[in-house]
């Protein structure tokens, strides 16, 4: 009870950061008449018609407002069906009751989604983030009714005491306005709070994975994604620093205590997200046996989080290929990482030999060194960097322009490969060069999930190929179709085509 | 006879490359004969009726198809030692000169200089027991026009082969570059740059043109961040969908090029066998074509016996392709072979066409069903 009422204080305390906290309180101060106005809704006492249309139009009114990307917006209006609930129509009467339930319910869901950010204070450090009473939260969400009406009071009394006013917190009220089974009620109300709490955490999850778990297993799995959503975010943040304190603004390359803080916090993330059991994000499956990451893999993640830094500040503040240092240094640390980190682990001192590999990195790079990349292990590169963002692309919003710069990328990569083998297949140099353009665009196309337009690659490679040599006949850029262009025009014309699939399909 | 459905017939192209410059083949077949491409494993040596005796007298002969790679071409052909006797078949045409005339008409006329006697015969039969190729061919039988040899033929046949050059298997063959070209509509650019779906004639083909959507755009190459084709295809992204690229593909201009050479070579040389097939394997890599002959098919004319496709011209393409055997999935399912299967598509496509072969006619018949 004292140690929930603390996490309370704590939690009451961090809402002040909170853009969604901002949301909640033009919300409870505008009343359902500022609704009704917004949905040019008409008189209070009509009966309607349709009561479970208004009670959605509602909900998705006071979420659009909340969330910006449509996934996350989508997600939340249909989870309460998905985990069997439906709108209550008997229970709706008036039009003013419909937009009361949908209010209450709205509300308490962006409380839901707002609790796991709050929940331990930003000044924590990352070894500490298991002793901030997450379980304790879960605990009460998860437990009982009698639990979240004990956490609706506390919380309630907490935020009278900074002057907000009571009846404010109310995640009871998540599913007014909707009916279940009374014999279900209490598991599936469980599931339809663990899955609002990992949706909140941005990690990707297998939503038919969680049904079966019970309740033990809920709580900790829970526990487990807020906790390494923090980690992540503390990694995020020990990358990019703060305004008064950035350690790895080119041409700074981090510290040895920069990185003791790092590899803490990589701990903490490998130590929790281990327990994760729904989520495939940090473990591999290796013959249908799923690992969880090492502590080698974790560092290898964490180089390629800090290469992409840099990749992002190449990009903003110097322009795309204008910092040559600072672009050859990346290629080091993306080319080399899995060297760096296989080094890294020999030594006892971890933390100092990641800022000595990075330094060497860069007087590698100052002095004007190239890095030593054959192009097989570019391409590796370039795929596995592209299969990251396009995964990443399944939670976040990924530009077109990004994907597209990625597929450029590739397949430049694979220009290279050809050229270093290009003596010794002989005669087979073109058969070679379409058959890996095929397989890689099948292995672009297929993480994207559009593997089933493979039969039509092959007509838009040719009707690419076709048209852009017309374009060059009719500018008059060429007269002859020259045969020490087939390889290029070959693989541009892939990538052409691959550009067109997965534009077309977003 | 095969009676297949009456839509089942369709242009179909072949495609070797992505480049333009590439083999192109366009025709019209039913893919559904096959339920596909037909695949073949050569069955063991066939005997026609007057190929005797197998343990033929010579052995270890060498495979003419190799002898073309191999650089000794002038190595002897080994012989096994056998007895001069009387019965030597292999002598026997010096001494038997009626045998020679009785054999001599179970071949119909070649052209060009040929040797015919019951020797020869051996020679093949013991060639063709040593051709231990067992490599798979993919078939679509139908009028088809090639775009590099610039002419039509009854069939295509590419032998699939398979190899292993840095982790990657490079087929001969992919089944994904045979397609049925569905026309159904076709679509050119209005003023304002946007698609018009058209019914397609053989006025309306080859009205799209790529062309104008980077020129309208307003961007020089130099703004071009990504090679030319991928701003294509980026572009052609932001206005079609892809059933609607279909349409524009259908009515680009090299496909117009490509089908009124076909539709031109049907208005010109209706639907007699051409007598010649497309074969691409391992001795062309490119492809070629091969003049056949169809005994079965002359020998209704000159009461024959013999069946079966021949090659007078190259022999060893001939002793590959008579060993081939495919199940056809269309009618009955039984076995044939290419003759047979290329005498059924053209009686379907005869059919079909009811003996109207102008441009428009054989246009019209492939489109308008589908679109209506």
């Amino acid at each position: 009870m004292r140690e929930l009422e603390n996490v309370a204080r704590t939690m009451v305390g961090n809402l002040h950061q909170s853009y969604l906290y901002r949301v909640l309180t033009e919300w409870y101060e505008q009343d359902t008449i500022q609704i009704r106005e917004d949905l040019g809704i008409g008189s209070y006492s009509e009966t309607v018609t349709n009561p479970a249309d208004l009670y959605e139009k509602v909900r998705k009114h006071i979420l659009t407002k909340a969330f910006q990307d449509d996934e996350t917006i989508e997600f939340l209006m249909n989870i309460p069906q998905w985990v069997g609930f439906r709108v209550d129509v008997d229970s709706i009467d008036t039009g003013e009751q419909a937009i009361q339930a949908a209010r209450q319910s709205a509300l308490a869901l962006i409380w839901v989604m707002l609790i796991p950010r709050v929940i331990i204070d930003h000044i924590v450090l990352p070894e500490d983030f298991e002793n901030q009473g997450v379980d304790i939260i879960v605990e009460s969400f998860l437990q009982s009714d009698e639990s979240r009406k004990q956490l609706d009071t506390i919380m309630s009394l907490e935020l009278d005491r900074r002057g907000v006013g009571t009846g404010f917190f109310n995640i009871s009220d998540i599913v007014m306005g909707y009916e279940i089974d009374d014999m279900m009620k209490i598991e599936r109300l469980r599931v339809l709070f663990v899955l609002i709490i990992m949706k909140a955490t941005e990690l990707p999850f297998d939503l038919d994975s969680v049904f079966p778990l019970d309740e033990a297993a809920l709580i900790n799995e829970t526990e487990a994604y807020i906790i390494t959503m923090h980690a992540q975010k503390a990694l995020n943040n020990g990358i990019k620093g703060n305004s008064s304190n950035r350690p790895f603004a080119w041409p700074l390359v981090g510290t040895a205590r920069v990185f003791a803080g790092i590899i803490n916090t990589l701990h903490v993330m490998k130590k929790y997200s281990a327990r994760m059991s729904t989520c495939s994000l940090f473990s591999n499956t290796i013959e249908g046996q799923t690992q969880p990451w090492t502590e080698s893999e974790f560092i290898l993640f964490m180089l390629n989080e800090i290469a992409d830094y840099y990749t992002e500040l190449l990009r903003s503040r110097f322009g795309k290929g204008k910092n040559e240092e600072l672009n050859v240094f990346i290629d080091f640390l993306k080319g080399e990482d899995i060297e760096i980190t296989s080094r890294v682990m020999e030594t006892s001192d971890k933390s100092g030999s990641l800022h000595e590999e990075l330094s060497e990195c860069k007087r590698r790079a100052r002095i004007g060194e190239k890095p030593q990349i054959s192009p097989e292990r570019r391409f590796k590169v370039v795929i596995s960097t592209l299969k990251q963002s396009l995964e990443d692309a399944q939670s976040s919003e990924i530009s077109s322009e990004e994907i597209v710069d990625q597929i450029a990328t590739l397949f430049d990569a694979i220009s290279d490969l050809i050229r270093k083998y290009q003596d010794s297949l002989g005669s087979e140099v073109d058969k070679f060069t379409e058959e890996l353009c095929f397989e890689t665009s099948f292995r672009i196309l297929d993480l994207l999930g559009l593997g089933v337009y493979l039969g039509d690659l092959p007509w838009i490679t040719r009707f690419i190929a076709e048209e852009s040599t017309m374009i060059d006949i009719s500018s008059g850029a060429i007269t002859e179709l020259r045969n020490s262009q087939r390889i290029k025009r070959i693989i541009s014309a892939f990538a052409g085509a691959v550009s067109f699939l997965v534009l077309q399909m977003r | 006879m095969v009676e297949g459905k009456k839509n089942s017939l369709k242009f179909v192209e072949i495609q070797e490359s992505v480049l333009p410059e590439d083999e192109w083949l366009i025709g019209i077949s039913n893919l559904k004969y096959f339920s596909g491409v037909g695949y073949s494993m050569p069955s063991a040596v066939r005997f026609d009726g007057n190929l005797l005796r197998q343990d033929g007298l010579l052995t270890g002969g060498i495979i003419t198809a190799d002898l073309l790679q191999s650089s000794n071409i002038d190595d002897s052909i080994e012989l096994t030692q056998n007895e001069i006797g009387k019965d030597d078949r292999l002598f026997s045409g010096t001494y038997k000169h009626k045998e020679d005339t009785l054999l001599a008409s179970g071949t119909t006329a070649n052209e060009g200089p040929s040797i015919d006697n019951v020797d020869q015969e051996f020679l093949i039969t013991s060639m063709a027991t040593n051709d231990e190729s067992k490599n798979l061919y993919a078939f679509i039988p139908g009028i088809f026009y090639c775009s590099s040899q610039q002419t039509s033929v009854d069939a295509v046949l590419i032998e699939v082969t398979q190899k292993k050059r840095f982790g990657m298997t490079l087929s001969s063959f992919r089944p994904e570059d045979v397609r049925p070209l569905d026309l159904t509509r076709g679509m050119t650019l209005d003023e304002n740059g946007y698609g018009k779906s058209v019914q397609l004639t053989v006025d309306t083909l080859g009205s799209f043109h790529a062309e104008s959507f980077l020129k309208d755009s307003g961007i020089s190459p130099d703004d071009v961040e990504y090679c030319r084709e991928i701003e294509l295809g980026s572009r052609l992204s932001q206005l079609f969908t892809l059933p609607v690229l279909k349409q524009a593909y259908a009515a680009s201009s090299f496909i117009q090029t490509r089908l009124m050479k076909l539709l031109d070579d049907i208005e010109f040389f209706g639907l007699l066998p051409r007598r010649r097939i497309y074969v691409r394997n391992e001795k062309h890599p490119y492809g070629t074509v091969v003049e056949t002959e169809y005994r079965g098919f002359e020998n209704i004319l000159n009461l024959g016996t013999q069946s079966g496709i021949s090659c007078p011209g190259e022999i060893d393409i001939e002793l590959q392709l008579k060993t081939l055997t495919f199940s056809k999935m269309l009618g009955a399912s039984t076995e044939t072979d290419i003759e047979g299967a290329i005498m059924d598509l053209l009686h379907l496509i005869t059919i079909e066409l009811e003996g109207k072969t102008s441009k428009d006619e054989v246009l019209d018949k492939f489109t308008m069903r589908l679109s209506s």
